[in-house]
């Protein structure tokens, strides 16, 4: 079944998938941060977050109930690229194209989980 | 091959910021401007060492290497040529741009442009800091070091060791693997990471004589709420005690002192930490001057 990109859905599959994955959940390993992503033009979710917590990993649509770690501001267009795999994430950060506020040494040390989900999303159905 | 890194030159709209940043905080020396659209820094007697172009957005234009003397730059130009990297000599006006005799103009990994020159402007007994410190470590060191972001460090690797002939220092590999090179007693002049996609400036390194430069330094950026990208430490490999503040161009200023040298008993060593201490990131936004490399 296709998911619609920024859904509640397309965050239960990703949820799912991602934590199936072993090089992802490898590279999530140990991490505890929560990253909130605010999405204009968004036609689902216009905020969603991830919360990476040592040993698993939850994407949800909506702002998390407690504070975030780091916090992302970009346009719909560029999220599909980077879910697409067109851009990564470190590259969105690093050149301006996703504007990045609060810890970086956290967003930095889930550069390369952040780099590994777009491949998780290619084993899923996502409708843009 | 190539001896030390002789200056950097980066777009910028921050022109005003630096003629404040440079010599009140970092303590180079403004040169009077002959242009309206370039500011040159300066750290000693050399011509200068550091140029701000005005342009839209922080980028960096390129970096300025010392070959030493014209027949190392020739042979510079025939191991580009040699090894299938591209290569060109530089004209009369980019020459007199920079402010050298002759110069090999290569495109880098990522199309970061390289100038390999020799007979940069010197004007003895001229240099006066922007405020009083001991002064800046160059000579035979050169100006610094330079942190770039690679999309390819493989391909890299073979550009700045064949191409320019720099030597491999050590590797850091933590969540970012840093690999760094030297050209001259300097434990870098160079130190590269690999972002797929990205190119561009992470850091200048700038060395002063003494802790007390460092640490007034400090003092002033705090005075003047200048953002700290992160905290006084020592560095693992170079043992360099420093900190890092945001320039206005977007790439920090490392500002440091009391850097081991490397020798010819060298040994290329590995390391998972990037400090012995400190060196706490504590910017709120990403550093750097980078832009997206076409794939
Ligand atoms: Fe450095």
């Amino acid at each position: 079944m296709p998911v619609q990109f920024l859904s509640d859905d397309w965050a239960k599959a990703l949820t799912a998938a991602a934590s199936e994955h072993a090089e992802f959940m490898s590279a999530a390993s140990g991490k505890h941060a929560i990253f909130e992503l605010s999405v204009a033009d968004s036609p689902a979710a216009d905020v969603y977050h991830m919360e990476f917590s040592g040993d698993s990993f939850t994407v949800r649509a909506g702002a998390p109930t407690g504070d975030s770690d780091i916090k992302a501001k970009l346009d719909y267009a560029t999220n599909v690229t980077i879910s697409r795999g067109q851009l990564t994430g470190q590259a969105a950060a690093m050149t301006g194209r996703m504007q990045v506020t609060g810890n970086i040494e956290k967003m930095m040390s889930l550069g390369k989980a952040l780099d590994l989900l777009a491949r998780v999303e290619e084993s899923l159905d996502i409708t843009y | 091959m190539v001896k030390s890194l002789a200056y950097v030159g980066v777009a910028s709209p921050a022109l005003a910021e630096w003629e404040a940043f440079g010599p009140e905080v970092l303590g180079m020396e403004v040169r009077e401007r002959e242009n309206d659209d370039v500011l040159q820094l300066r750290m000693d007697d050399r011509h200068h060492r550091l140029a701000i172009h005005r342009g839209e957005r922080n980028s960096l234009l390129y970096l300025g290497w010392d070959a030493g003397d014209e027949d190392t730059l020739g042979a510079c130009f025939e191991v580009l040529q040699r090894n299938g990297l591209s290569g060109r000599w530089g004209t009369e006006e980019e020459c007199q741009e920079r402010r050298v005799l002759s110069m090999v103009v290569a495109d880098g990994p990522g199309g970061i442009r390289h100038e390999i020159v020799s007979g940069q402007k010197v004007e003895p007994k001229t240099f006066r800091p922007g405020r009083p410190i001991s002064g800046f470590v160059t000579g035979e060191e050169g100006m610094g070091h330079v942190v770039l972001a690679v999309p390819d460090l493989k391909e890299a690797h073979t550009f700045y060791t064949s191409g320019l002939g720099l030597r491999k220092s050590d590797e850091i590999s933590t969540f970012i693997d840093l690999v760094f090179y030297h050209c001259n007693p300097r434990h870098h002049s160079l130190a590269l990471t690999q972002i797929p996609g990205v190119r561009g400036l992470h850091h200048v390194m700038l060395e002063v004589a003494d802790i007390d430069d460092v640490g007034l330094a400090y003092d002033l950026c705090m005075e003047r709420s200048i953002p700290i990208s992160m905290t006084l430490g020592r560095h693992v490999n170079d043992q360099m005690v420093s900190f890092y503040v945001r320039s206005p161009s977007g790439f920090d200023i490392e500002y440091g002192w009391g850097a081991i040298s490397v020798g010819a008993d060298w040994s290329v060593a590995q390391y998972d930490r990037p400090s012995i201490w400190g060196h706490k990131m504590i910017a709120q936004t990403p550093p750097g001057a980078f832009e997206e490399v076409p794939r």
